[in-house]
């Protein structure tokens, strides 16, 4: 387990994390979203031990922070990777097989086959999406107990993206670990999620399952508009006909009403847009 | 693309029910693991096993242990009855209040049901 307490950061007198609290477990697939500048890439760099605020994250009990077995377990497949532009691939993939305890090697040279990608080229001769295609199988390759993932596949083409993901969803399955992937592309993994950290000001808005965040927001039809007192995040109006996003935490007061239940892309964007409301 | 709103995990039940509706899946039968299912649909298998623990709760499916799941004896009679009464009576009922919304009279409306099956039946 990663555990995550009282994280917080500034720079230049401005808030980039504001105190995290925040539990991640084994073998689950979870979803990073927020709007940009929100903090994601800084909290998944924390949690990867990079920053001097790694202290207030703890994997198994202890700091991430200068700590070589953390290292080890945790993966973070940054936005830059920083493989060195004097390697080739077998080069690099070897490198990973040297740090990482359950690198998988046979995967990672079948993977590569399968993509195009010659273990020979040197990775500054890839272009954008094969540059991000390669590393996306090498944080899958690393097998880390905790493979952080900020937003991966960015520059590839959509038909390789549906099919990396789908392998990143088999090898869960036949390995199970935790993944947590940041991205802005919400409807494009939504069906891979366990669960959902949506970051607001900050700081963690909502941590939840999947599964229970359907059945809490959903999307009531009505005209006139609904009065007050119901837990409305998010009302749009419109002449003939309006509707509400609901949140039903506390209340079950909905189960006599017709409601449409939501993607979770949708439940976050109502989420997003309701704040600015 | 079509937009279905229904959660994964229930769309997961809804079409395993279909497979028993069918006789796909018969009495006694193994229905696919969560994993299985997972792996079928590209999905979450957490989800997948929420679609079946759907099926657990309503008695359509049980449980050996370190086996998996298997169809009740009675599914299929049990989801027909479900489907007769419970699905088609919301969507007749939505019907009903489409028809009368666009101002068309019952009479018309099961005029309009019973062109449409014989319409079925000549197909």
């Amino acid at each position: 387990m990663i555990k995550i307490c009282n994280l917080s950061k500034t720079s230049r007198h401005q808030p980039v994390l504001d105190n995290i609290q925040l539990e991640i477990l084994n073998e689950k697939i979870i979803g990073l979203v927020g709007q940009n500048g929100v903090g994601k890439s800084t909290l998944l760099q924390a949690i990867a031990g990079r920053l001097t605020i790694s202290t207030h994250v703890l994997y198994e009990g202890q700091p991430v922070r200068h700590n070589v077995h953390a290292a080890q377990h945790i993966f973070l497949l940054s936005q830059q990777p920083t493989f060195s532009d004097h390697f080739n691939l077998a080069q690099i993939l070897q490198y990973g097989n040297d740090v990482f305890p359950h690198f998988n090697w046979v995967q990672a040279n079948h993977l590569l086959q399968q993509v195009k990608l010659q273990p020979s080229y040197f990775y500054y001769e890839l272009s954008k999406g094969q540059a991000a295609i390669f590393s996306f199988i090498y944080a899958l390759c690393t097998r880390a107990t905790y493979t952080l993932l900020d937003e991966p596949l960015d520059g590839v083409d959509e038909i390789s993206r549906k099919q990396l993901y789908e392998i990143l969803l088999k090898d869960y399955i036949q390995h199970p670990r935790t993944f947590v992937i940041a991205s802005h592309h919400l409807q494009e993994i939504e069906h891979l999620l366990e669960e959902l950290i949506i970051l607001k000001q900050h700081t963690i808005y909502l941590h939840e399952n999947i599964h229970i965040l359907q059945q809490r927001f959903v999307k009531v039809s009505h005209h006139p508009p609904l009065q007050h007192q119901y837990p409305v995040i998010y009302m749009e109006e419109h002449p003939i006909q309006s509707f509400s996003i609901i949140d039903l935490q506390h209340k079950d007061w909905l189960e006599t009403w017709a409601y449409e239940t939501l993607d979770l892309h949708e439940i976050y964007y109502y989420i997003s847009k309701g704040a600015l409301q | 693309m079509t937009v279905n709103h229904t959660p994964i995990y229930q769309q997961v039940a809804d079409w395993l029910e279909n497979e028993i509706l069918t006789g796909h899946y018969q009495a006694h039968a193994r229905v696919p693991s969560q994993y299985q299912l997972a792996e079928l649909f590209t999905i979450n298998p957490a989800t997948a096993g929420k679609g079946l623990t759907l099926l657990l709760e309503q008695n359509i499916l049980y449980k050996k242990r370190g086996l998996g799941m298997f169809v009740v004896e009675d599914a299929q009679q049990r989801l027909q009855y479900k489907r007769q009464h419970v699905t088609l009576t919301e969507l007749a009922q939505a019907l009903i209040t489409e028809a009368r919304r666009v101002e068309l009279t019952d009479e018309a409306l099961i005029q309009l049901i019973k062109t449409l099956q014989e319409e079925g039946a000549r197909d």
